[in-house]
């Protein structure tokens, strides 16, 4: 039997090669870098928008509530189903290898893709709001960091939930739409400490322990209690690893019935 | 090394209320062996339990003395050929094998050597380097055979390897199996193909409706069938004169005749064949009836096929 | 042995190319993509727990207000719907009086009754947009991953029949959830008031319903189509469906409020459509007033594009 950090590396390398040669992967990253487009309409059309300003909001409304996750539900989605979709999880099954080298060898490159294009997707957005014009005391670290280590941690998470979610689940992009935009959105709404159930919260904590000043100008910033930093990283890796090892789980028991 | 290769007892796979195996208790030995059944008879569903990629929902299933389901250990001695035209399109044809080998275990070099011979096994090396997007199916196909049998294993298992081949292709293949079989190496195929079967092994095993039907050799099977008469075709100048005699031969149930004036024939059935075989001279003689062939399809395989799926009708 | 069968001997032939467009005169047979919409609501009706989520809550709904909508107009002509008892009579002592007042608030109840129907249109458009993603996100995605248009177009189809078949099944989605639940309220209101003056005076909130109704469907269902053509699967297209009227909602209220300018709210089917029914409806909401020029030409504009992707992605759809 191969080991599965060897079989996960292979799988890893050869679906990085597939991936960045597909539309998905592309238009993930397109999906990340618009909050970036829209903070050069901005900073080009508005005299009075500071760069600190657009990026906090375009970097707390749109790249983190909506970019990242829709792009981690595209790519996690598929980190097993899309093998199965295509029937190809055949090949891989019939192999001397662990079942779950599949699902960390392509989590892996998923993650490792949108780790990228998040990080990228934030150097887009600071060098757009720094087009604006307005005069504040410009796009601090205490907002690129934050901003870098939420987006990325975001798709990280994300991607890792919707993977689990793939293997457990037919219909993953359903229930991953109604998680992310209904539930969350729903229990973000409720009075009292209903947010700490959505990953949302916990990813603007993350900003909230590291920002600096510039970010009290957001809508509800500061009314709303956040989580320690260190008990929001402990609960973001304790979620990652539990849907690891719940999608691993399911996966070394689950027959695919594929049709031919 | 044990002598058999699969041993399935009380076997039974269902998709929700519809059957795939029921009931199944076979005995597969090492070398050739044809599964045969027409649509919907359970083939794919029991050669996806043997590979491992479907649990028994009943009974059980052993491979080279190991159950198959999420068995790592037995997959690096299989190779498994499915039906479904599936394939990673961005890939190369040798990129594709080659992965799968360093799945099974081989450094990068050496499977990329392997890889090309097994595409050469398989008439692809010249398009090696092409996208599978590319591919016809003929050639999708000649490549899943290729992933099956590129890393050498004991036992390939494969799903109607001779769809979509062309009839060049297809004796191409056929030579393979032949040429695996004598490097030792066992082969389960499925197919419906009865004439090409009957050209690479002797041991079949019938399915319907998901139940088994028959197994073994195919004359032992036929032997079994001791509810169908052997059936004769003779071609003879006074056919009248030969019929006259025949029907006095013990075992012989129905003579008829068929053909024109100028070329008669007469279809004997009989349970005695070798009391038939064994008068038949001296009655030729003796009536100087002008035998000029004599023939029986009964023996092949097809006829078995015909016998059998008749009866479950 | 001969067979006694007659041999019929084939003229050979040869072709040069591989694949010709079919010449010939079709059948004056009319509406050729009607088997194309039988066949894709046959389809999608026969998983029942889709329908049934994404059904009932219109329903429902539906019923809801009928019952409100019917109790407005019985409460401001004095009467008391079966089943209000004390209460009922309560609100029509209220409404009661002069005969003039009991005029002036009936005409102000009907006024009610239709700004509830275009707050109940309003509610039931994110249904019918729910229905028409649902059942229309996979049409032409599917349709190419598993080669069925390889069969579509081996009968005497053209395209357009098949893009019109195919709008058609999402179109009636759309009906089906925007427009006729309006029909229905407004067709208890009628009954409701004394000789149907509800129609009398506020009649022209029939063909407003029916111009909003399908103005909405022909955006939402060419927006699903075009999405559907880009996508290699089924859930691709839902996602990308949601992720468009998602994002475009967030980028043009974000837009809006950071240059102080709510022309930007063009940006999003969905704020057009609220502008448009507004201004459709004469519904004064001068927190959300912005030029309704601009949406219509937005919603144009969607359906244009559209359009342009669902032709260009499916223009060699007929060769294989």
């Amino acid at each position: 039997m191969i080991p599965l950090h060897t079989a996960a590396w292979v799988i890893a390398s050869v679906h990085l090669g597939t991936l960045v040669r597909s539309r998905r992967a592309w238009a993930c990253a397109g999906l990340l870098a618009l909050p970036s487009l829209i903070a050069w309409i901005v900073a080009s059309s508005y005299f009075k928008a500071t760069p600190s300003g657009l990026t906090t909001m375009l970097g707390w409304n749109a790249l983190l509530q909506v970019s990242v996750p829709l792009v981690s539900l595209l790519m996690g989605v598929a980190v097993v189903a899309e093998e199965v979709d295509d029937r190809t999880i055949t090949y891989l099954f019939i192999r001397p290898i662990p079942r779950t080298a599949l699902l960390y060898g392509r989590l892996i490159t998923s993650v490792l893709w949108l780790a990228v294009c998040a990080a990228v997707a934030v150097a887009l957005l600071v060098a757009a709001a720094s087009c604006a014009d307005g005069s504040d005391a410009g796009i601090s670290n205490g907002v690129r960091v934050p901003l870098v280590l939420a987006a990325c941690s975001g798709v990280a998470v994300y991607t890792v939930v919707f993977a689990a979610l793939g293997v457990w689940v037919k219909n993953a992009m359903i229930v991953g739409l109604g998680y992310t935009f209904a539930v969350e959105g729903f229990l973000s709404q409720l009075p009292g400490r209903n947010q700490l159930l959505t990953l949302q919260h916990h990813l603007r904590s993350l900003i909230a322990g590291t920002g600096d000043d510039a970010w009290q100008r957001i809508d509800g910033y500061g009314t709303t209690t956040w989580e320690p930093l260190g008990s929001t990283i402990l609960t973001l890796a304790s979620i990652v690893a539990v849907a690891v090892l719940l999608g691993a789980w399911r996966l070394k028991r689950r027959q695919y019935e594929l049709t031919s | 090394m044990s002598e058999s290769l699969v041993q399935a007892t009380d076997v039974a796979r269902f998709y929700g209320d519809v059957v795939g195996v029921c009931d199944l208790s076979v005995t597969i030995p090492r070398g050739t062996v044809g599964l045969l059944g027409p649509n919907g008879a359970g083939k794919s569903t029991f050669l996806k339990l043997l590979v491992g990629e479907l649990k028994p929902s009943r009974g059980q299933i052993e491979v080279l003395g190991e159950t198959p389901f999420s068995n790592p250990r037995l997959h690096a001695r299989l190779g498994f050929c499915p039906q479904q035209d599936a394939l990673w399109d961005e890939l190369t044809a040798l990129e594709f094998v080659e992965f799968l080998l360093r799945l099974s275990g081989y450094e990068a070099a050496a499977a990329r050597r392997m890889g090309m011979e097994a595409l050469e096994r398989v008439q692809l090396a010249d398009v090696a380097q092409r996208r599978l997007k590319g591919f016809s199916k003929g050639m999708r196909q000649r490549t899943r055979i290729a992933q099956s049998i590129a890393h050498r294993p004991e036992l390939v298992v494969l799903d109607e390897p001779l769809t979509g081949l062309d009839p060049l292709a297809r004796h191409a293949t056929l030579e393979l199996f032949r040429s695996l079989g004598s490097d030792g190496t066992s082969v389960v195929f499925s197919t419906h193909v009865l004439h090409e079967v009957e050209a690479l092994t002797k041991n079949v095993v019938l399915l319907h409706r998901g139940r088994l039907l028959a197994g073994g050799e195919i004359a032992g099977i036929r032997t079994l069938l001791d509810r169908h008469p052997r059936r004769y075709t003779i071609q003879a100048r006074e056919p009248r004169l030969l019929a006259r005699e025949l029907v006095t031969v013990d075992g012989v149930e129905s003579v008829k005749f068929s053909g024109s004036k100028d070329s008669w024939l007469l279809t004997v059935e009989t349970r005695s064949p070798d009391v038939l075989l064994r008068e038949l001279p001296g009655i030729a003689a003796r009536t100087r009836a002008g035998i000029g062939s004599l023939e029986s399809r009964d023996e092949g395989l097809e006829a078995v096929f015909d016998y059998l799926m008749g009866g479950t009708a | 042995m001969s067979s006694g069968l007659k041999q019929h001997t084939m003229k050979a032939e040869m072709h040069g190319e591989t694949w010709r467009p079919w010449s010939g005169t079709l059948d004056g047979q009319r509406l050729r993509f009607g088997p194309i919409v039988r066949a894709g609501l046959r389809i999608a009706l026969r998983k029942k727990l889709p329908l049934v989520l994404l059904f009932l809550p219109p329903v429902v709904a539906t019923i809801i207000f009928s019952f409100v909508v019917y109790t407005v107009a019985a409460l401001a002509q004095g009467m008391v719907p079966a089943g209000l008892g004390a209460a009922g009579g309560a609100m029509g002592q209220a409404l009661g009086g002069g005969s003039n007042s009991l005029a002036g608030d009936f005409v102000k109840q009907l006024v009610r009754v239709r700004e509830m129907i275009v707050g109940f249109h309003l509610s039931t458009d994110l249904f019918s947009l729910l229905l028409m993603t649902w059942f229309g996100a996979g049409l032409l995605a599917e349709d190419r991953r598993s080669g069925a248009h390889l069969l579509y177009f081996a009968r005497p189809l053209t395209r357009m029949d098949y893009l019109l078949g195919k709008f058609s099944i999402v179109a009636l989605f759309g009906v089906l959830g925007s427009m006729l639940p309006g029909l229905v309220i407004i067709t208890v209101a009628v009954a409701a008031s004394p000789d149907w003056s509800f129609l009398q005076q506020e009649g022209s909130v029939v063909w407003k319903t029916l111009l909003f109704g399908g103005a909405w469907t022909i955006v939402v269902s060419s927006i699903v189509l075009a999405v559907s053509s880009l996508a290699s699967r089924r859930s691709y297209a839902l996602a990308g469906v949601f992720a468009l009227f998602m994002f475009s909602g967030a980028i043009s209220q974000l837009l809006a409020r950071l240059l102080k300018d709510r022309d930007w709210l063009a940006l999003s089917p969905v704020q057009c459509g609220i502008r448009i029914a507004e201004a459709l409806f004469d519904l004064k909401m001068p927190v959300r007033d912005w030029n309704t020029t601009i949406a219509w030409t937005s919603w144009a504009l969607m359906v244009a594009v559209s359009w342009a992707i669902i032709v260009w992605r499916t223009r060699r759809l007929e060769v294989v």
